[in-house]
């Protein structure tokens, strides 16, 4: 298998009073080239776990592999786009995506890799903006190109169209694909929207809370592009919303608990 | 800025000087401590020609300079050591805060013991008066870098001394441009009082020559020079390089 969680659990303030659990038992294979969502209500878990997979944050307990290898720590081998694009404002964009390409490759190379990427995320053009010039959209499409750049094995991307609005968001999504399709990167994709899962996605991993954990994992075979009102599309959208709303009000209930107690 | 600021503040400041002609014109207070604004000019004028003011502006700013540079650097390596290490700061930053509030004119005795009447002296009240804003600032911005950039470093294999200086340094920019521009402020404070009790030469010894020879036209004089100099290197220099290393860096 490609990447391979085993048991995977991650606790936080581990032997304090405030240890907390956010997940534990998590056993998910992935195969390489798939483009795999992890879908949830926020808080479950999804950025812990990704960021467990970037190398960012350890494991308490069990293993996640990539081609058989442990993850001890961060590694260009996978690339992360996090919701805030994350770039460094006092380089341009092609600085920005020859970043993690310095002292790896002579500058000639680097540069033509940046412009390569830069034109794949149809950016070209703006290649000696500084970051303040552009748009949420833009600035996004920047930093998949720069974690492109690095020629990740995995793609792992944090909730990262959450903050644009719908029209740009649609727009990412559709060169979103397109990239993927061009270089078949295996793509780990969280998010909390059922639509975008389900639009993008040949898998579905979805998570639920308190505890965190596997609730549901589907294989989308509906072919793409997926249309919005496809018949297809719709059901499963309804499936894993049944599925969910369970999981939401759990949420919405021990919230409003905890409300109640507090104001006792 | 358009044209009707600009007309706005030229016109109070012939308001200004009209109401104090007029107070002159009353004749109520001695023109010894009460020169009219014209005989405050001719002053200016005067010390400019003979080349006393030029010699003076020029001795004030070799110190600054100095004084400036010493306290920018000692300044930038305490305030990294501070930033970085939660022992030293836990240890010593709070004295660096105390150390801050201390009023420069405070150290000149200090000063004069150690060096005697010189230009060291004056250098050195310099040094101490922007050395602890710069260090509290650099400190600052070495703890405001955001965690975000640096968790993005690290996806791209940037640790360690490599992301200390390709991602913590030029993400403190911006607030090591406000530390400068304190310490400029703190530091020409500081060199006043320096050379306000120093043998010369200088602005602030002028200053107080004039005050020896009871020249009320020189003493405000000077006190307009240093007024002058103070806001035109804050706005032209300091706010503006602020200015703009905040737009660039998305902080503004
Ligand atoms: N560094 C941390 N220390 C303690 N608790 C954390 C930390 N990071 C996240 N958590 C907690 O872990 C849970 C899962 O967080 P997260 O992975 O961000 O969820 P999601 O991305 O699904 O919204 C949340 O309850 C959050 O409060
Ligand atoms: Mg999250």
């Amino acid at each position: 298998m490609f990447l391979e969680f085993e048991d995977t659990g991650k606790r936080f303030g581990e032997a304090t009073e405030n240890e907390f659990e956010v997940f534990k038992g998590v056993n998910i294979s992935i195969e390489n080239n798939q483009f795999v969502s992890i879908l949830g209500p926020s808080g479950c878990g999804k950025s812990t776990l990704l960021s467990m997979v970037a190398g960012l944050e350890d494991t308490s307990e069990g293993t996640i592999k990539l081609e058989g290898q442990e993850i001890t720590g961060p590694d260009p081998e996978r690339g992360m786009v996090f919701q805030q694009p994350s770039l460094f404002p006092w380089l341009t964009v092609r600085e920005n995506v020859m970043f993690p390409l310095k002292k790896k490759r002579s500058k000639k190379e680097a540069e033509a890799r940046a412009e390569h990427f830069l034109k794949m995320v149809h950016l070209s053009s703006s290649s000696s903006r500084y970051t303040y010039e552009l748009s949420g959209g833009m600035q996004q499409r920047v930093a998949i190109a720069r974690a492109l750049a690095m020629d990740p094995k995995v793609l792992l991307m944090d909730e990262p169209f959450g903050a644009l609005d719908e029209q740009t968001r649609h727009i990412l999504h559709r060169e979103l694909l397109s990239i993927w399709e061009e270089t078949r990167k295996t793509i780990l994709f969280v998010t909390h929207s059922i639509q975008e899962a389900i639009k993008l996605s040949d898998r579905v991993i979805v998570m639920g809370t308190r505890p965190g954990r596997i609730i549901a994992d589907f294989s989308i075979d509906v072919p793409r592009p997926r249309a919005r009102d496809d018949e297809n599309v719709i059901g499963w959208e309804k499936h894993v919303m049944e599925l969910l709303e369970k999981e939401i009000d759990k949420v919405l209930k021990e919230e409003l608990d905890n409300e109640s107690v507090s104001y006792n | 800025m358009n044209l009707s600021l600009i007309t706005k503040r030229i016109v109070f400041l012939v308001v200004v000087a009209g109401i104090w002609q007029g107070i002159y014109a009353l004749n109520i207070f001695e023109d010894i401590i009460f020169p009219s604004p014209l005989t405050v000019v001719s002053s200016l004028y005067e010390g400019f020609a003979d080349g006393d003011l030029v010699t003076a502006l020029g001795a004030s700013f070799r110190h600054l300079f100095s004084g400036l540079v010493l306290a920018i650097l000692f300044g930038t390596v305490l305030g990294v050591l501070l930033g970085k290490s939660r022992e030293a700061d836990e240890t010593a930053g709070m004295y660096l805060v105390a150390l801050q509030s201390i009023p420069s004119i405070v150290w000149v005795p200090l000063a004069i013991m150690i060096f005697g009447f010189s230009e060291a002296a004056v250098v050195f009240v310099v040094v101490l008066g922007g050395t602890f804003v710069m260090a509290l600032n650099v400190r600052s911005a070495i703890r405001s870098v955001p965690p975000h950039l640096l968790r993005a470093a690290r996806t791209m294999g940037v640790s360690g001394v490599s992301q200390f200086f390709r991602v913590e340094i030029p993400a403190s920019v911006p607030y090591f441009m406000s530390g400068l521009r304190l310490a400029w402020a703190f530091s020409w404070r500081a060199l006043m009082a320096g050379e306000l009790l120093s043998n010369g030469p200088g602005l602030g010894y002028s200053l107080r020559y004039a005050q020896d020879y009871a020249r009320m036209d020189q003493v405000i004089g000077i006190i307009i020079i240093i007024g002058v100099i103070g806001a035109v290197v804050d706005q032209l220099v300091f706010s503006k390089l602020e200015k703009n290393v905040m737009k660039r860096w998305g902080i503004l």
